[in-house]
């Protein structure tokens, strides 16, 4: 049998020789942790023995063939059961502690152990309850901590990362750039007391034509690319400088790649791939957490011959670049002394280029700082459903204590120790903590499948490695569990047994029958119940908003028609379409088949639609021709699309003042454009546009307004940063990626398969990017918001029923309690409804307190929210006044029982019990 | 040590490791019983001499890089104790029946 690879999760790093003897180190398998946990508790001239016996199985299991031919699903189960068994381990080691000679500690553990599972098993509501809060609360926050570590905190998967760092050029107006002229980086790698090494890279879309052809990322790479990072291959071997210097047509390629296209095939190196018609060898296999440069790169390229691949009229090439920084040196110190070489280092740069140097720690960019932020939010309203069931936990524990302290002065009086009561209550807490931690852990991984389910993709884009449970994370919830346990545990169990072992106490407590505990304890129970209500308010309060928001962004008009439209992106291979009338007759041939399809009203060659736009003008400064300079506030960013004489038309965009384009400004020296309404207003506030000329910058040629669009959602509904568009009319451009509109009469969902035939009727290589209706494009952009909402209105409700059952457990506690008092009230003339509204007061009353602190709490933390609201305050009245009524209804729900059993007590039947 | 009381796991156990199940995770596939509770009485049938224990035997071209397995075999009073446990719990016969006997030998056992 060949035997798996065992490290599954982690890539090797090169970090010195592999340890001497395989088996001092624990195996990467399911349960290995726990059994090496468990092994403390063997006599120690049997542990090795015993622990190597327990990580023989589950190698062996783990390793079985049949785990790897399965589905992801059964392996999970694998997983599970694998770890399952392991926690057998604990009772193994027990055994093994009692036959071969421990200390009378096991037995005495053993019997609280059992004492804790018989107390338990007469208090099963209980105990599902107290587990299934434990398990709900460790869920939650192991789930969402384990795509924040993967998203934002983890080491980089790399070789000592913090040395390496992304160079881009000077900051200019707020704007550099990650790309420069390859001689420019080659100066700067000379610099050698300032940088180990520099590795340069480019990106390419190539056809991989292996199966149907697609797109695909490849990156070319300078030799010292992977050396630089320190990762190894997972099979194979990476690029050499030999590569480079015979142009050799070599690739490694992805763990993406190597599953989806070689099949996983351990013996796919020495096999061939093609692209762009060319044949490529593979010789090496990468691991998927190996990601660099950040996104879905296909596979990595011997540089060299690629820079002279672009067509005569493409841009000049210009190379991404990464450095290891010279040993001892941080990344500020290497910004200094870039910034003082910087005059020194004298070449021809790209055009945004002056000289100058930004270096970025490769951290920056794990994720844009929205999503960043929604993250830590998210992390946030996941503790805070952790608190809550913290609180609610140590409620029950409390309550659960309290009545059992009569039982407990009993066995003091008979001569047990405090401390052996503590241990036992704390044994039992013990039991409940590691059932909930590992329903919790089964939570954590259904969570973060629904997780990564829900997200955008950017999230899974821009992490560096796949986000999975791993066993830091496992370790995390399993100490989360203890630590909840600790918290909520031993506090009730210090205050029952308090007081009870001195004589006084002692006789207090046998003789109150009821065991109400002490006015304190009260108090304590309220204050947690209020500290719950108070957190769920925040959280209902930022659900509340973000649903606010959601809906107001989900009603945004795209401004075009986008029913009844498909759209096919297109990169026309650069080889074979390098010039400008070989894209041309490519276009016209793909569009004159299209327009005579049944169904197909108008077709159009566009660039940019509602939710993307083509093209991004950086660093903008607006004139208008007879000002005195450019207009102030400018956007940074100014999004433009490319269009057709039929753009407009088959967009469905209206024309609110001049026309559309036509033939006469599909010609270079044209230099017409047309602006949307929003830019119009900000160029010329005073009247009309058409007519009159302005330009993006300074030295851009003049652009003649020839007509002012509809607005449109180039960007997405949120346009709030992007309010601006401006239309050139140059369907063809220069190469790069395009979309083909196409207008329909019925569902274009039917036509889409039909388009893509026509595209490889014409072409047969030439890839489609995607294919899609222009509604699902529309409302991939609402992906983000939805995803934060789902998962804040999720915890949100979890913290609301967590809050009415803590409610309900003390207002329920309470009635149990007086149930005398009430009766002899009953007894000297109460009334039902008083009774009723009595407990119904005392609900209200610990709610209206959670209120209003949690309505401080949500004014303050409201603004954390801002940046990520649409067209909503954070103090939005509507939502406080929404959260404020459910408030009440969960009052109510939580105090309706309580209240009607109160009000049926019997007088007679409550004095007689005693 | 005592002999441990021949309750119908141990029997099942004991019968399983007769039958070839030789080791504690395929012990734990035929009965169906936990690992929880396969395990402890494993120690319990083998310090009471019932079963014996082997490790096996470093095998480089097999095992390079996994951790030794331990194989369990019946001893001569372990056979008969069997005799007497299935006796008294004959369900224990009529649940491994159906599954195959495990040839023998292990590899790398001694």
């Amino acid at each position: 049998m060949a035997w798996p690879r065992l490290t599954r999760r982690w890539p090797k790093i090169y970090s010195g020789p592999p340890p001497e003897d395989p088996h001092a180190t624990r195996p990467q398998v399911p349960g290995t942790l726990v059994v090496a946990l468990a092994a403390s508790l063997v006599p120690r001239n049997e542990r090795v023995r015993w622990r190597e016996e327990w990580w023989a199985e589950l190698v062996w299991a783990w390793g079985h063939p049949t785990f790897y031919a399965g589905t992801e699903g059964e392996r999970l189960v694998h997983v599970l059961v694998l770890f399952v068994r392991a926690l057998g381990s604990v009772a193994d080691a027990l055994e093994m502690r009692r036959i071969h000679g421990g200390d009378p500690m096991t037995g005495r553990l053993v019997t609280d152990l059992r004492v804790a599972f018989r107390a338990l098993s007469h208090r099963r509501g209980y105990a599902v309850l107290l587990a299934l809060t434990l398990a709900l609360g460790i869920g939650a926050t192991t789930a969402v901590f384990t795509v924040v570590d993967t998203v934002l905190l983890r080491p980089l998967p790399f070789q000592e990362p913090e040395r390496l760092a992304a160079l881009e050029t000077g900051s200019q107006g707020g704007y550099s750039s990650p790309y420069f002229a390859p001689a420019f980086v080659e100066a700067w790698a000379a610099q050698r007391d300032l940088f180990e090494e520099v590795a340069s890279y480019t990106n390419q879309s190539l056809v991989l034509e292996d199966g149907e052809p697609r797109d695909v990322r490849a990156v070319p790479v300078s030799s010292g690319f992977f050396q630089l990072f320190g990762v190894a291959p997972r099979l194979g071997r990476t690029i050499l400088a030999e590569d480079i210097d015979q142009d050799a047509r070599v690739a490694v390629v992805s763990d993406e790649l190597w599953r989806s296209v070689l099949g996983g095939d351990t013996r796919a190196v020495g096999r061939a791939i093609t692209l762009n018609g060319e044949r490529y060898t593979v010789i090496g296999v990468m691991p998927p957490s190996f990601r660099y440069p950040i996104g879905q790169v296909a596979l990595w390229l011997p540089l060299a011959h690629r820079l002279t691949l672009p067509g005569a009229d493409g841009p000049p090439v210009q190379v991404g670049a990464v450095a290891r920084m010279a040993r001892g040196i941080t990344l500020a110190a290497a910004q200094a002394r870039a910034d003082a070489l910087a005059p020194r280092i004298a070449v021809g740069g790209s055009d945004i280029a002056g000289g100058g140097l930004t270096l970025r720690a490769l951290d920056d960019w794990r994720a844009n700082p929205d999503m960043r932020r929604a993250l830590l939010v998210l992390a946030g309203a996941a503790l805070f459903v952790l608190l809550i069931a913290c609180a609610n936990a140590a409620n029950l524990l409390l309550v659960r204590a309290t009545t059992s302290r009569r039982e407990l002065a009993v066995r003091m009086a008979l001569g047990a120790t405090r401390y052996r009561l503590i241990l036992e209550l704390l044994t039992e807490a013990g039991v409940l903590a590691l059932a909930g931690g590992a329903m919790g852990v089964l939570l954590a991984f259904g969570g973060v499948r629904a997780i990564i389910a829900l997200a955008p993709s950017e999230l899974t884009r821009w992490s560096y490695g796949p986000i999975e449970v791993d066993m830091r994370v496992l370790g995390f919830a399993v100490v989360l569990s203890f630590v909840t346990v600790l918290v909520a545990g031993v506090l009730p169990a210090l205050q029952a047994t308090a007081g009870v072992g001195r004589r006084r106490g002692m006789v207090l407590s046998l003789t109150t029958r009821t065991g109400a505990g002490t006015r304190e304890q009260r108090h304590f129970r309220r204050a947690l119940v209020v500290g719950q209500l108070a957190l769920s308010v925040m959280l209902l309060v930022g659900a509340g908003l973000l649903i606010h928001s959601f809906m107001r962004l989900a009603t945004v008009a795209p401004g075009m028609q986008v029913e009844r439209l498909a759209l096919l992106d297109i990169m026309p291979d650069p080889d074979r379409y390098a010039s400008l009338a070989e894209r041309i007759a490519f276009y016209e041939s793909v569009t004159t088949r299209m327009g005579t399809l049944p169904g197909v009203e108008a077709v159009s060659v566009v660039g940019g639609v509602a939710g993307s736009s083509l093209g991004l003008h950086l660093d903008t400064s607006l004139e208008v021709e007879g000002a005195d300079g450019p207009i102030g506030g400018d956007p940074v960013y100014l999004p433009y699309g490319e269009a057709d004489t039929s753009y407009f038309h088959a967009l469905g965009i209206p024309i609110l003042e001049g026309r559309a384009f036509d033939a006469t400004d599909i010609v270079p020296q044209a230099n017409t454009a047309i602006i949307d309404q929003d830019l119009a207003r900000h160029l010329w506030p005073d009247g009309r546009a058409v007519g009159r000329r302005f330009r993006v910058r300074e030295k851009a040629p003049w652009l003649t307004v020839v007509g002012v669009a509809g607005d449109v959602k180039l960007m997405g509904p949120d346009d709030r940063q992007h309010p601006f568009e401006i239309y050139y009319p140059r369907p063809f451009g220069a190469g790069g990626q395009r979309t083909i509109a196409v207008r329909t009469a019925g569902d274009p969902a039917l036509l889409l398969s039909l388009l893509k035939a026509v595209v490889h009727q014409v072409d047969p290589r030439q890839p489609v990017a995607s294919v899609t209706t222009a509604a699902a494009k529309y409302r991939e952009s609402l992906v983000r918001p939805r995803f934060f909402l789902t998962l804040m209105v999720a915890f949100a409700g979890a913290a609301a029923v967590l809050a009415t059952i803590g409610l309900y457990g003390v207002v329920a506690y309470s009635v149990a309690q007086r149930t005398r008092d009430i009766g002899v009230r009953m007894a000297l003339g109460a009334r039902r409804e008083q009774v009723m509204t009595g407990v119904m007061l005392e609900a209200l009353a610990l709610t209206a307190t959670g209120l209003l602190i949690g309505l401080a709490g949500a004014l303050t933390l409201g603004r954390v929210l801002g940046a990520l609201l649409f067209d909503v305050r954070p103090t939005d009245p509507f939502t406080f006044a929404v959260v404020m009524a459910l408030l009440g209804v969960m009052a109510v729900m939580a105090a309706y029982m309580p209240a009607v059993r109160a009000s049926r007590i019997d007088p007679m039947n409550a004095m007689r019990a005693e | 040590m005592s002999q441990p009381r021949l309750t119908y796991p141990t029997t099942l156990v004991l019968y399983a490791v007769a039958r070839g199940h030789g080791y504690g995770f395929d012990i734990i596939d035929a009965t169906g019983l936990g690992s929880g509770t396969v395990y402890p009485i494993l120690r319990r049938l083998e310090a009471a001499g019932l079963l014996r224990g082997r490790t096996e035997i470093q095998n480089e071209i097999l095992v390079a890089g996994r951790p030794l397995r331990r194989y369990y075999v019946v001893t001569g009073s372990g056979a008969t104790v069997l005799r007497k446990a299935l006796e008294r719990h004959p369900a224990a016969a009529a649940a491994l029946a159906r599954l195959p006997v495990t040839d023998l030998p292990w590899p790398g056992l001694a």
